[in-house]
């Protein structure tokens, strides 16, 4: 058959461009708020194996993951200054057209056998491509075989691009999302942890970068309006037209980059409209998908690891109370002073203390891998009581739609980083009954719930990533719509940054 | 006094009486600016591979090198005796390389230096290139050496200006 | 159910009920350089913990300073709290006045004071607050310290008669509604530091609490007491509409109707749960609701 460059070819490629581009910068952006890669899922400070940040962080004090931000100029990051929110939003918004531009590709490659263009179908082909990189190497240029239309070194590359790195960053891209993560989280373990398959997710961009850092060059070495003019009009007839198609065509991407930016930085609840528009109809759909981890289990003989898998370390973002009477409450053990309310529109509210909570949660307790919005994951045994058999107790009434819950921590109070009062969260009820939803009161054994990470009792939420997992709880409402409360975005960073309130992703 | 049990202490990690000692601090930022030069944003702290990558770049550069003294087209006149002396001495450094954890990539240097000025040495006088007649694989181990010989040029500024380190090295991040 | 009753009294109850707690046995900050731990407390550092609290006449406004147990965990708040000093430990301190058992407190001391260093820095001595006063519902409990009465039937059983918990429902939106008007007395509109924590309250207490007491009132379930309660409290909310509206607050005529509406969809299967509101048009940035 003639490869040629069918139609459904060029659009993909100068859409790839758009999509590409706009995916590395905003990957970019949120690399930049914890730009530490590791290893390990217990992402000890020390031990990543690269930073991308000029930060030392405090040395004697406790820092924590929401003052490592980076804020990357809105030249190089989508849209820069370390929006992590609006970087997300992006990401999502052209993760959405790549992906689907991507399957349709596939389709297609596969229907119409134009996957031969990039598959090779003999041994040869390997073989050529090595005379071929000899040919670059020797500074001349080599030819495509006859009945192709590249290179045979040209046509491995493309087709790693395209069939083993896409596939594999849209793979790791999806284990970034905790409920995905979560809910098939032996294929989590088996990829080698949360922060390997992050690691790997970045390398896919180096890679891409790398690719297009290449691949330019040698178009402009091919002949950059012959090369180009294939790309445009699918012969290289006119290279004149088709190479000024092309570059007016490179320049409105530029311009496109350059709107989008400055339009994010002015008006990011534009943003956040386009993107609960077009990502919100597929990320509901992972509500669909509760997490259910057993990290005190080996993954492979599936016998009890006790705390063998557990961060020693647990990281956190957020500071713990910077008052007095949170001192008192500590240095007291916190049981005896600390009471939960349960209430709202409920059949039977409730008061609990720690100890109450103890008893009603008879020892249960669940270890599960902690997913931070900037990227930290730590794992955590936590002792608690289920959200759901709080709300079996308390008795919603008829027409309740969402928990939510109230910290006493005071945002304004006791962090610099941020302004406003209370930070609380919501969960649509769906959420609030999965399994893994927890009420803890403990980790890792240890009696109690560390300052840091949210003592003496906090929310778990193992489909969402960190923010939502409220720390230092005092009070659970449940309501019957949360539009009323602040903002009406349903938490503390949904009302005052860029975060969609579901954020299984 | 001082706490004989202090976590930080007992590793030597006293930042008292510094701003780092309770505050993060910015490192590289010029005074007016507010970001330091993007370079110094990336820190790899892969030690073993990276020595492992500086020795293979020599080992390439020694090898080419060799092969380009094999052939029968010399690039000038005596390059032979040039040629086999950067393979020698890039052989001795790959295995001080291999062998010991010595600091040698200042002597990394010399040999991506001294191949440098044999290619252009070559330049100037009938290297090896498809269009004075030699092979396309004679020409490709030449023009590697070229090519090595800048990567490890590279390699070598991004050690010494902090972006990549190698063993026995460390990054010795502590966040 | 509750725990003061079991609470202990003397120095050696509360040693051994401290002691029985279990403790972080691995390196919790792993990666980090705290300067020191938490500590426990001998005999000797307890003493010096009491000699401090006479000699800076430490106490709780009722009693006098030597009426303390320490706490022998003596935890260091150097590390995980900004604005404490590097040094800074506090000292869990429980009252022993007649009548004020409950009432705990801490006193800050530094690393080289507990280690008996009289040339040991001293930090500024805190306030005798009390540990129960961290929670933020305090104010409505109906001890100093908290409620007396906890657990699942904390508010007494529910029955086709009576609902359990409506004075407290009552007492939340009351309280929330005296802090929004406080708000808008105090001029500063919708400044986020002090205008946040009104709102949060006041819109959580009408999306939970108040639905909830409209709904039994609907059902027939609430007694006359709470009725008039109840309808004090919207007689109240009506004449602060104005507040409520300049603060881009929500009002209750439009949260009853549809909260009605809702709970009779879902008791006929018509309700749909939707996950979130789309793009929600908040409050304070619509003319009115």
């Amino acid at each position: 058959m003639e490869l040629g460059f069918p139609w459904w070819l060029r659009v993909e490629h100068f859409l790839n461009i758009i999509f590409i581009s706009f995916l590395v910068r905003s990957g970019l952006e949120i690399l930049g708020t914890y730009p530490k890669l590791y290893r390990s899922q217990h992402t000890v400070p020390g031990t990543s194996w690269a930073q991308f940040t000029v930060q030392e962080e405090a040395k004697h004090k406790y820092y924590t993951v929401g003052g490592e931000y980076s804020d990357y100029s809105p030249r190089i990051s989508l849209p820069g200054r370390g929006m992590l929110g609006l970087g997300r939003y992006w990401h999502f918004i052209t993760v959405t057209g790549f992906v689907t531009c991507w399957i349709i590709y596939f389709v297609l490659l596969l229907v119409t056998g134009q996957w031969r263009r990039y598959v090779p179908t003999s041994w040869d082909t390997f073989a050529q491509a090595g005379q071929d990189m000899l040919a670059y190497l020797a500074f001349t240029m080599p030819q495509p075989v006859d009945g192709m239309v590249f290179n045979a070194l040209q046509q491995l590359s493309y087709g790693f691009v395209i069939l083993v790195l896409t596939p594999l960053v849209i793979l790791t891209g999806a284990f970034q999302s905790p409920a995905i993560a979560n809910h098939f989280s032996r294929i989590t373990r088996a990829l080698g942890g949360r922060q390997v398959i992050r690691s790997i997710h970045f390398l896919c961009l180096v890679s891409y970068v790398a690719f297009f850092v290449i691949h330019v060059p040698l178009v402009f070495l091919h002949g950059y309006l012959h090369e180009t003019s294939k790309m445009v009009l699918g012969h290289s007839n006119n290279p004149v037209l088709g190479g000024s198609i092309f570059t007016i065509g490179l320049i409105l991407v530029i311009v496109l980059h350059v709107v989008a930016t400055r339009w994010t930085l002015a008006d990011g609840r534009a943003v956040e409209r386009l993107h609960n528009l077009i990502v919100r109809p597929w990320s509901n759909l992972l509500y669909k998908l509760p997490a259910r981890m057993h990290y005190d289990r080996s993954n492979i003989t599936g016998k009890d690891m006790g705390l063998a898998n557990t961060t020693q370390n647990f990281r956190g973002s957020g500071r713990p109370p910077e008052t007095e009477e949170y001192l008192a409450l500590m240095a007291n053990c916190y049981e005896d002073d600390y009471v939960l309310e349960i209430g709202g529109y409920v059949e039977r509210p409730m008061t609990l203390t720690i100890a109450d909570l103890r008893e009603l949660a008879a020892g249960h307790s669940q270890t599960t891998l902690h997913h931070c919005v900037q990227g930290f994951s730590s794992i955590g045994r936590w002792r608690g009581i289920t959200v759901s058999d709080l709300l079996d107790l308390a008795g919603p009434l008829p027409g309740a739609t969402d928990v939510v819950y109230t910290s006493f921590q005071n945002m304004g109070r006791d962090d610099d980083l941020y302004e406003g009062g209370t930070y609380y969260v919501s969960t649509p009820m769906v959420e609030a009954r999965m399994p893994q939803t927890l009420i803890a009161f403990e980790l890792n054994d240890e009696g109690e719930i560390p300052a840091k990470n949210g003592g003496p009792v906090r929310l778990r939420l193992e489909t969402s990533t960190g923010f939502r997992s409220l720390k230092w709880l005092e009070r659970i409402e449940v309501v019957n719509r949360y539009d009323i409360i602040l903002e009406g975005r349903g938490g503390y960073f949904e009302d005052t940054d860029f975060y969609d309130r579901n954020q299984l992703i | 006094m001082e706490d004989k049990n202090s976590p930080a202490l007992r590793v030597g990690v006293d930042f008292r009486g510094t701003e780092n000692a309770t505050q993060p601090v910015l490192k590289h930022i010029k005074p007016g600016k507010k970001r330091a030069p993007l370079l110094r944003y990336i820190r790899i702290n892969l030690p073993k591979t990276t020595r492992l990558l500086l020795i293979a770049v020599i080992a390439v550069i020694g090898a080419a090198s060799a092969a380009v003294a094999l052939s029968n087209h010399p690039p000038f006149l005596f390059a032979t005796l040039a040629l086999w002396g950067i393979c020698g001495v890039a052989a001795v450094f790959v295995a001080v390389g291999l062998l010991t954890s010595a600091r040698i990539w200042t002597w990394g240097l010399f040999i991506a230096l001294a191949s440098l000025l044999v290619y252009m040495g070559g330049l100037l006088g009938n290297a090896p290139y498809v269009w004075n007649g030699a092979s396309v694989v004679s020409a490709a181990i030449w023009n590697l050496t070229l090519l090595a010989s800048i990567a490890y040029m590279v390699l070598f500024w991004a050690l010494r200006y902090g972006m990549i380190v190698a063993a026995p090295d460390n990054q010795n991040f502590m966040d | 159910m509750t725990l003061k009753k079991t609470r202990p009294r003397t120095q050696a109850e509360l040693d051994a009920y401290i002691a029985a707690r279990p403790r972080p046995v691995r390196n919790t900050f792993e990666g980090m350089y705290p300067l020191h731990e938490d500590l426990e407390l001998s005999d000797e550092q307890v003493q010096i913990v009491l000699d401090y609290l006479q000699e800076v006449n430490f106490h709780l406004p009722g009693a006098a300073p030597h009426e303390f147990l320490v706490v022998r965990w003596a935890r260091y708040t150097g590390f995980q709290f900004m604005q404490e000093p590097l040094d800074a430990y506090a000292i869990g301190l429980r009252c022993t006045h007649p009548g004020m058992e409950d009432q705990h407190t801490f006193i800050r001391m530094s690393w080289g004071q507990l280690m008996g260093d009289p040339e040991a820095v001293r930090l500024p001595v805190n306030k005798p607050v009390l540990a129960s006063d961290m929670m933020t519902l305090a104010r409505y409990r109906d001890t100093r310290t908290g409620p007396s009465r906890t657990g699942v039937d904390a508010y007494g059983a529910a029955s086709e008669s009576s609902v359990p918990g409506t004075d407290f429902d009552l007492k939340l939106l009351n309280g929330a509604l005296d802090d929004v008007l406080e708000q808008h007395l105090s001029g500063k509109g919708r400044e986020v530091n002090s205008w946040w924590d009104p709102a949060l309250n006041w819109g959580v207490a009408l999306a939970g609490r108040y639905p909830r007491l409209k709904y039994f009132e609907s059902k027939g379930r609430l007694d006359e007491k709470t009725l008039a309660a109840l309808h004090a409290f919207e007689a109240r909310a009506a004449q602060a509409e104005t507040a409520l509206q300049e603060l881009g607050l929500a009002t209750l005529e439009f949260v009853a109707e549809s909260a009605l509406k809702q709970a009779e969809k879902a008791e006929t299967g018509t309700f749909y749960r939707r996950h979130r509101i789309r793009d929600p048009q908040s409050l304070t940035k619509s003319e009115h609701i």
